[in-house]
């Protein structure tokens, strides 16, 4: 029998995402804290999002460096695009289609450095979500 | 309180009740009437209701909660009594929305009152049974913007209508955040087409599965768990324009600015075979004259649930219980486990071990694991100090190592 140290309520995954977090950090030589990055809040919303659209949390890089939170569906090489609003999306690219370039949504990202992005280097293109 | 006041009360909670209204038919009479008059039990009410009103009902009813409770068993069991649940927060405020809304379609000047968006999510637990509907009914609400959005015409298939009216959505607002409610799951995109009736679109929200609520606040999200969020600096930067729904091909055509791409992604799943790091046991104590060595600390770990034993020796008649397992990282103080949680040891007899099955929820970093265990007289509970861990606790450095440490 195990036994599950756990309290009605508690907030162990988020602790979780601290490791998980850490361990993206070393990789990419980063040393930001986490709480810098996503504060308890974010995270709080976030898993509600990840779990409204019937997926998890995960972390992501960019090339570039830059850190963010999306859900399982995120896959290396997808695409960050600002969209029309508040919005930050990852688009995944559809490979069934070759004739023409679509993307799948594969949901909303957190990026908290967002900020700091110069805007006039960020490049427009036009995308067909399907 | 007399009987017939708590009938009317009841009455009154029930016409409050915010499933009644969600639904469909209850907006379109409250609209379209010529002339409105609620009546409930003994109250008649002339609309528009005022919000006052309402909540004047709650509170008068979260007062008289208590003594309604209260009634003698020599009450005849009444079926209107029941209906006195008291809606939490959420649905109050529902209700007020409702009202509100009711109130902002029925000014004269106010011509687009509410988009057709607000509108389905504010009637998202009506139980239409053909999904069409749930947009359909709504289009003479909401008539000036609904008729351009789309017509009343069951040659469409679900997927159609629902992505103009995602459309909409995002070409009235210019925002794209109601994508936010678009269910992403890798798994219910490849389902998409055994279940058949399931949006296979993206992009595409299924108002016949959402459970978001709107918020009229840029630049937050508006809908959705994330619309109180606040997004870091987004709004400084200016968004393209173009915007295009692509109807045979059910597709959006938009412009917007590419960042980058994704590098490298870290998800977490509960089946995932972990590599366990290397544990040396350590002991801490907070209880200077009980010092706990701990044999053996996780002997197997096996994901999902990574239960381990720990085990401690124990001297006769004490009586040793685990308040919980931290991980070392933050300098001891990172609580791997909610500090608090306690698991009772029975009271040993003679030199013996104690054994605690213990299970981690899931991977946590075991590079130095403290345990808060505290061993007391026998029958008696340990202090409410000790089953705390204060800030002040030490981890001790001594370490005795174990030579026949299990090749983890």
């Amino acid at each position: 029998m195990a036994w599950r140290i756990k309290l009605p309520g508690d907030r162990s995954n988020l602790f979780e995402v601290r490791h998980f977090f850490y361990e993206l950090c070393y990789y990419d030589r980063n040393d930001r804290a986490f709480e810098d990055c996503f504060d308890h809040d974010v995270l709080r919303h976030w898993f509600a999002y990840a779990r409204y659209t019937g997926s998890e949390v995960s972390f992501f890089t960019t090339n570039s460096g830059l850190l963010g939170l999306g859900t399982k569906a995120v896959q290396p090489g997808d695409i960050v695009a600002l969209l029309p609003g508040p919005t930050t999306a990852i688009l995944h690219r559809d490979e069934r289609e070759s004739h023409r370039e679509t993307y799948k949504f594969c949901g909303l990202a957190y990026l908290p450095n967002i900020v700091h992005l110069p805007e006039d280097e960020l490049e427009e293109r036009e995308f067909v979500i399907t | 309180m007399c009987q017939r006041q708590k009938i009317a009360l009841g009455q009154a909670l029930r016409f409050t009740r915010p499933r009644w209204w969600e639904r469909a038919w209850v907006l379109q009479e409250a609209v379209l009437a010529q002339k409105k008059e609620v009546s409930f039990g003994v109250f008649t009410v002339s609309w528009p209701v005022s919000k006052e009103l309402v909540l004047a009902i709650m509170q008068s009813s979260l007062r008289d909660r208590e003594s309604l409770r209260r009634a003698p068993a020599s009450t005849p069991p009444d079926d209107r009594h029941r209906s006195l649940e008291i809606p939490d927060h959420q649905n109050l405020q529902h209700l007020v929305d409702v009202i509100d809304y009711i109130d902002r379609l029925n000014t004269a000047g106010c011509v687009e009152a509410q988009s057709l968006v607000d509108t389905l999510l504010l009637t998202k637990r009506s139980g239409s049974t053909e999904a069409r509907d749930r947009v359909y009914s709504l289009l003479n609400l909401v008539s000036s913007e609904g008729s351009a959005t789309c017509s009343v015409d069951y040659s469409e298939s679900t997927q159609v209508v629902f992505g103009r009216v995602t459309f909409a959505s995002i070409s009235r607002l210019r925002d794209c955040s109601i994508l936010g409610l678009a269910k992403v799951d890798a798994m219910a995109q490849a389902n998409a087409n055994v279940l058949g009736s399931r949006i296979t679109r993206s992009w595409i929200v299924d108002y016949a599965d959402i459970r978001g609520w709107p918020l009229q606040s840029t630049p937050r999200i508006l809908f959705g768990p994330l619309r109180n969020l606040s997004i870091p600096g987004q709004a400084t930067l200016d968004r393209p324009q173009s915007l295009q729904f692509i109807p045979n091909t059910l597709s959006l055509r938009l412009t917007g600015f590419c960042i980058d791409k994704v590098h490298s992604v870290r998800t977490f799943d509960t089946d995932d075979l972990l590599p366990v790091p290397r544990i040396s046991s350590r002991y801490c104590s907070w209880n200077e004259p009980y010092r706990f060595v701990l044999r053996r600390c996780y002997d197997m770990i096996h994901p999902p649930s990574f239960r381990g034993k720990l085990t401690i020796t124990a001297s006769t008649g004490r009586r040793v219980s685990l308040h919980g397992l931290h991980s070392a990282r933050d300098g001891g103080r990172q609580a791997v486990h909610p500090p608090g949680s306690c698991r009772w040891g029975k009271p040993v007899g003679g030199e013996s071990l104690v054994a605690f099955p213990v299970a981690i929820s899931r991977r946590v970093s075991l590079n130095y694991v403290c345990v808060h265990l505290v061993m007391t007289d026998g029958l008696k509970r340990p202090r409410k100090s000790l089953r705390r861990p204060n800030k002040s606790w030490r981890r001790l450095d001594t370490v005795e190592k174990t030579p026949e440490w299990p090749g983890v």
